[in-house]
């Protein structure tokens, strides 16, 4: 019997896609949240790290080699990857629905 | 005060083990964003400590809720539970039946094992929160202490003494006691001297509503011979002459935890769920 998905928050889910391309350490990852969203989502060190904390526990990312600076880098792990992509189907789901149901324009 | 000491500072609004994991990262994170964004003080600093109250506290809550359970105080959480629950149902009784209350029902005597066997289903439904083995079991359960509050009540009522008042406590706390065994626990010395603590707490809690309940609700109640742990809370009774029914609560805490510890325990040897 397969595991059951975990719930991800907002935060989480955007650390995921964060780390898609590639490992990062934490300030990295904070910066690149608040690219991808345009600067609507902007990560405190508490939440990064509360979020990093259950990510790991989870599995769905782990800790790599320090970079230069000799910070510690997180990158996605496989499971990682596959939950991150769930989370992304569904919410494309949700988006066509909204599109369907026009609550947003069409595309 | 520099704004890194200052953050450092509150950094200990998070459990130690995670300051011990991740302290210097997030110090290291707020440095290099307190480089970029310090421009405007106030703005960062709610920004900050918003962040840091916000994420804490869900720290903390998983922190705690991770935590190894500790069956003992579990129990005697539920043994609170369960009597608070047994006097809110008392008074909710009392309530409805004097808001509806016309002289037509004069002299109209409830029975008292139908107030009992409604607290045993309030309390029944507070008790089988435990249970997380499915709905068949929790019927069973409130079931199983309904029936026991009613007759427990019942006799009560017939003879006003505290022995059979303390042995409707001791199904209500071996109720409990089974499901908390149900869980693997195994110590019964533990659990024996937890079930005495457990049955004083529920007289003190649910003494009061219970006597309210049976003189105010129930007409033909008012007349019905109570015994003196109504006194015994008030402390207006003399020492010496309270001192029988603590022991006599007592007795029966012990009695009830020792007769369904063995069952109990084979229970969990079996690896039987309740």
């Amino acid at each position: 019997m397969s595991e059951p998905r975990p719930v991800l928050t907002r935060a989480e889910f955007q650390i995921l896609l964060a780390l898609v391309g590639g490992a990062r350490h934490g300030y990295a990852i904070m910066k690149d949240v608040e690219a991808l969203t345009n600067g609507a989502l902007r990560l405190g060190p508490g939440t990064l790290y509360t979020a990093i904390k259950r990510l790991r526990a989870g599995g769905l990312i782990e800790e790599c080699d320090p970079d230069s600076e000799r910070r510690r880098c997180y990158r996605l792990t496989r499971k990682g990857r596959s939950v991150g992509a769930d989370e992304a189907r569904d919410l494309a789901q949700l988006l066509t629905a909204a599109h369907k149901r026009g609550l947003l324009p069409g595309t | 005060m520099t704004a890194e000491r200052v953050y450092t500072r509150l950094l200990a609004m998070y459990s130690p083990a995670f300051r011990l994991e991740y302290h210097d990262e997030m110090l290291e994170a707020f440095r290099e964003l307190h480089g970029v964004r310090s421009h405007n003080p106030l703005t960062f600093w709610a920004f900050i400590i918003g962040d840091l109250v916000c994420s804490a506290a869900r720290e903390r809550f998983i922190s705690c809720s991770a935590l190894p359970k500790r069956p003992e105080i579990e129990w005697l959480m539920l043994c609170v539970s369960g009597a608070i629950a047994i006097a809110g149902a008392a008074h909710a009784l009392s309530w409805t039946f004097s808001y509806f209350y016309h002289p037509y029902l004069e002299g109209l005597a409830i029975p008292a094992w139908a107030y009992g066997a409604v607290l045993g289903s309030g309390l029944g439904v507070v008790q089988s929160t435990k249970l997380e083995r499915g709905l068949r079991s929790r019927a069973r359960l409130t079931l199983a202490t309904s029936v026991a509050s009613a007759v427990g009540l019942q006799v009560v009522v017939s003879f006003g003494e505290p022995a059979t008042y303390g042995t409707l406590l001791g199904g209500f706390v071996g109720g409990v006691q089974w499901l908390v065994f149900a869980d693997g626990y195994r110590r019964t010395a533990t659990w024996v001297l937890s079930s005495v603590t457990a049955m004083v707490l529920a007289v003190g809690a649910s003494a009061g509503a219970m006597l309210s309940t049976l003189r105010g609700l129930n007409p033909r109640a008012s007349d019905l011979p109570v015994f003196d742990i109504d006194r015994l809370l008030n402390t207006t009774l003399p020492l010496p002459l309270s001192m029988p029914n603590v022991a006599v609560m007592s007795i029966c805490g012990l009695m009830s935890a020792i007769l369904t510890a063995r069952l109990l325990t084979t229970m969990h040897a079996k690896g039987r769920s309740c």
